[in-house]
């Protein structure tokens, strides 16, 4: 049953399979798990809602329309679960007058001493303080690896928004990444082929 | 070109997603500006350190966690379903128990199975005092001719006397239009 496509083995679950249930939880878990977690920065909201888009995932397993991407089909229902837990969040912190405070930039090391080896957990702070749309795209297209029409299928977006969302992203994660100037410099001398590579 | 635009399609330049022209152009710029040739080290960089970033994962239980919370509320669905059955079962009990209390109350609406069981069988008091439905209206005011009157009386007194008559009882035709007629 391992060997079957996202569909075959969605239509079994549809027949009420459990085991091809379990095979599908083992299939999309951690992808999921890494994109919610990322989103919401927090592992045990992210367990929580990772197995909140399971459950939703079973309990609508015969409203799924085959038309749609198992996958995007997945994804969109987590999305929409991070985006409502996004929601309270922000009405959380309003609520307690916390967004009163002001937001300072992502901290990540001291910029004159850099760590030598310590580039991707600066990325990892940077992608963090990323607002959370760009983030989400991102997330999605240079960690998931999904292509932008499914990006923009997930985030019900049109295809230039993600990209123009991504290539934002991109910017503002360098921006915040180059006050870091040996790493930064590392970074300029670390891909020099791209140009000659179009 | 300039920078700004450049710097709008670099992740399109990244991924190969210009149009021949777009591509052209945008190299063009890239061989006299270093400054765009630096932005896009940096940001090819970025996108590819991303992909190498640790994948996060669920605690080592999570599958039977959800495969658990599954059978839980299927569980739950199947009290609830059972619970309505009851209470849609004691509803049909209530109805079929109402039905026959009225049944009992009003021997008029008895089959003549019915009386003929009630009088052979058991005894009931009910019997006794059976009444035909035109006896009924006599007593409630209407005007009954005193032939449908007499008439079903005397049915019904055969009726209590000799229950075998009942096989082969058929109401007289046109029953109810003398009772209509005599209103």
């Amino acid at each position: 049953m391992e060997k079957l496509d996202d569909k075959q083995l969605f239509a079994k679950i549809a027949a009420d399979d459990e085991q091809a249930f379990g095979i599908f939880i083992d299939r999309f878990k951690n992808r999921l798990f890494n994109f919610i977690a990322r989103i919401i920065q927090d592992k045990e909201t992210a367990e929580d809602i990772l197995q909140e888009t399971f459950l939703r995932v079973y309990n609508q397993r015969k409203n799924y329309s085959p038309d749609y991407a198992v996958s995007t089909w997945v994804f969109t229902i987590a999305l929409n679960l991070v985006r409502s837990e996004l929601r309270k969040r922000k009405l959380r912190k309003y609520m307690s007058l916390d967004f009163l405070k002001e937001e300072s930039d992502v901290e990540i090391a001291d910029p004159q001493n850099p760590e030598p080896g310590k580039l991707k957990p600066i990325l990892e702070k940077a992608i963090k303080s990323l607002p959370d749309e760009y983030r989400t795209a991102f997330v999605l297209c240079d960690i998931e690896r999904l292509p932008y029409e499914e990006i923009a299928e997930i985030m019900r977006v049109p295809v230039g928004t993600v990209k123009s969302r991504i290539n934002r992203a991109r910017s503002m994660l360098r921006e915040k990444l180059l006050p870091y100037k040996e790493l930064n410099y590392e970074l300029s001398k670390g891909l020099p082929l791209v140009i000659g590579l179009y | 070109m300039n920078c700004r635009k450049v710097s709008r399609w670099l992740s399109a330049y990244i991924e190969g997603d210009l149009q021949p022209l777009q591509k052209r152009r945008m190299d063009e710029h890239l061989q006299n500006c270093a400054a765009c040739r630096e932005k896009l080290s940096d940001i090819s960089m970025i996108t590819q350190m991303s992909g190498e970033l640790e994948k996060l994962e669920p605690g080592p239980f999570f599958a039977n966690r959800v495969l658990c919370e599954v059978a839980a509320q299927k569980q739950k669905r199947w009290l609830l379903q059972g619970w309505r059955l009851k209470l849609a079962l004691s509803a049909a009990s209530f109805v079929v128990a109402a039905i026959v209390t009225f049944m009992n109350m009003s021997p008029s609406l008895m089959s003549p199975t019915m009386i003929a069981d009630k009088q052979s069988g058991n005894g009931n008091a009910a019997s006794a005092d059976f009444v035909p439905i035109s006896g009924k209206l006599a007593r409630a005011g209407f005007p009954v001719s005193d032939d449908i009157l007499k008439r079903d009386m005397a049915l019904v007194e055969s009726l209590k006397s000799d229950s075998q008559a009942l096989d082969s009882l058929v109401l007289p035709k046109g029953y109810i239009q003398q009772v209509d007629q005599s209103h």
